[in-house]
């Protein structure tokens, strides 16, 4: 009888509740206040947050191997389907006319990783992390969340958490982090440089284009073809109008059902022992780092080519390499028009915008080919 | 006359001249919706709205003249 | 402890790896939308004449 009684209330999970899952019970609230009062990446924040908050109750089995949150981790993200799944939707999203009217934008989509690889080193001089976990935090500076997840899934599992709860974070804080980078780096005068009206690119143009970057860029980082050659395929069903349909489910149903089930496998991955230690810390701080480094890199690349060429770039666009989409394009055309009110930047960002996409997922593929 | 073309392809949110005002460089004309933001479209000069060519709802592009000015 | 060789080629082919394939990107895109303006072009002309 007494046996009984002790079985049953050692079956309690709340005999069980340890201050780390407290802990972790408090940052899900965070997560939830910022998703749902401040509006911060609610998509991502939500499932994110409570992924946390349901992997820190006691006795569950929810991590355990054939536990639902280990079904969602192990079958969705360690094994990279979600990441890619997303990036289908984001493609059949994504419209690349900005980058074909000007493909210099291109470059400046590279310029903006320069924040990955600011933030790699910086987080080997901490000496807190190795190099497969330094590379992870890097990629933050790409400011993509499925990147980010994709990349840690592959190097740092155990970081995965952190990196995208930074990630995301960040990205949400763009208009405070890009700005004072950007006017530090620019005059008033250059910031005031007007740009004019784009190029159309015909519909040809914007049907070859994902075959072609296909070609070019998996040819050369093989290893960024899950990310890229899914990016592609939805772009080229959205510029087909053969497939609407597939184009529809794509950037609809289907990217809403992965986020979630990405959200949950995510949160679920953060438990007191791998969140709450001094490497989280080093994360968050490693972030901004990254993040600024990246507005920077495109903002003096931009600079640097205005030196070279006839078809002077306002050098603001150079920030909308850091690939919050369209966060940053949005963020580039106030600070544009703030210079200048007859300045209509926004287009034009869009091409540096989507250009670091590409550049964040090339970017991860160089390190999966360089570390493993 | 100065025709003011909408900077890119949006949603007319609202137009915030009439026929016959006085506007001065840089005055709000037209808000187009592009990106989930809001876009002001700006006087390009001194002058008097002599057309107005949109509505609240329409769907412009770089070729449509919002608003002319004289 | 850091193997600092080892980071610095990784996040030297890093940079190149992105850098190289965005601008053979650039390149591609520029050469093909000049290709493909010059063939809008000639059947523009073919069906005027």
């Amino acid at each position: 009888m007494n046996q009984l009684m002790t079985e049953i209330i050692d079956g309690l999970g709340v005999m069980h509740l340890t201050p780390g899952n407290v802990a972790m019970w408090l940052i899900a609230f965070v997560l939830f206040y910022l998703a749902i009062k401040k509006g911060v990446e609610p998509l991502l924040l939500l499932p994110i947050g409570f992924g946390v908050f349901a992997a820190n109750f006691p006795l569950t089995g929810l991590l355990e191997e054939g536990g639902l949150f280990y079904i969602f981790y192990h079958y969705g993200i360690e094994n990279e389907l979600i990441p890619p799944l997303i990036f289908l939707g984001l493609g059949a999203m994504t419209d690349f006319g900005p980058v074909i009217a000007n493909p210099k934008t291109l470059l400046l989509g590279a310029a903006a990783q320069l924040g990955v690889y600011a933030a790699f080193f910086g987080a080997l001089f901490t000496g807190l992390f190795n190099v497969k976990e330094a590379a992870c935090i890097g990629i933050i500076g790409g400011a993509d969340g499925p990147t980010s997840i994709f990349l840690s899934a592959n190097l740092a599992p155990h970081m995965m958490g952190a990196v995208s709860v930074a990630a995301y974070s960040y990205m949400a804080l763009v208009p405070i982090i890009i700005p004072p980078i950007a006017k530090a780096l620019t005059t008033k005068q250059e910031r005031a440089m007007p740009m004019g009206m784009m190029r159309m690119p015909s519909k040809t143009e914007k049907i070859v284009f994902p075959v072609l970057a296909s070609i070019v860029i998996i040819l050369l980082v093989p290893k960024s073809a899950p990310l890229i050659a899914m990016f592609m395929v939805g772009n080229l069903f959205m510029e087909s109008a053969v497939v609407d349909r597939l184009t529809d489910v794509a950037r609809n149903a289907l990217m809403n059902i992965v986020t979630i089930l990405l959200g949950l496998g995510v949160g679920s991955t953060m438990t007191a022992d791998s969140f709450l230690n001094s490497k989280t810390i080093g994360v968050f701080i490693m972030g901004v780092v990254a993040f600024a480094f990246a507005t920077a890199g495109g903002v003096l690349l931009a600079k640097l080519m205005n030196l070279f060429t006839k078809n002077k770039v306002n050098p603001l666009i150079g920030a909308a390499g850091v690939s919050a989409v369209p966060m940053a394009a949005r963020v580039v055309h106030n600070m544009g028009t703030e210079a200048n009110p007859q300045n209509y930047l926004l287009m034009h960002a869009m091409g540096p915008n989507v250009a670091g996409v590409i550049g964040t997922a090339v970017a991860a593929g160089a390190f999966i080919t360089a570390i493993l | 006359m100065t025709q003011v073309n909408a900077p890119m392809v949006g949603k007319v949110l609202s137009v915030d001249v009439k026929v016959g005002d006085q506007v001065k460089k840089n005055d709000v004309l037209v808000t187009l919706e592009a990106m989930k933001m809001q876009i002001k479209v700006y006087a390009p000069a001194d002058g008097e709205v002599a057309e107005v060519n949109c509505n609240a709802g329409d769907v412009v592009s770089t070729d449509t003249v919002v608003v002319a000015l004289k | 402890m850091v193997d600092w060789g080892n980071a610095t080629s990784v996040a030297l082919s890093g940079i190149i790896s992105v850098f190289a394939v965005l601008a053979v990107l650039q390149i591609a895109v520029t050469v093909s939308g000049k290709v493909i303006e010059g063939m809008a072009k000639s059947q523009a002309e073919k069906q005027k004449s």
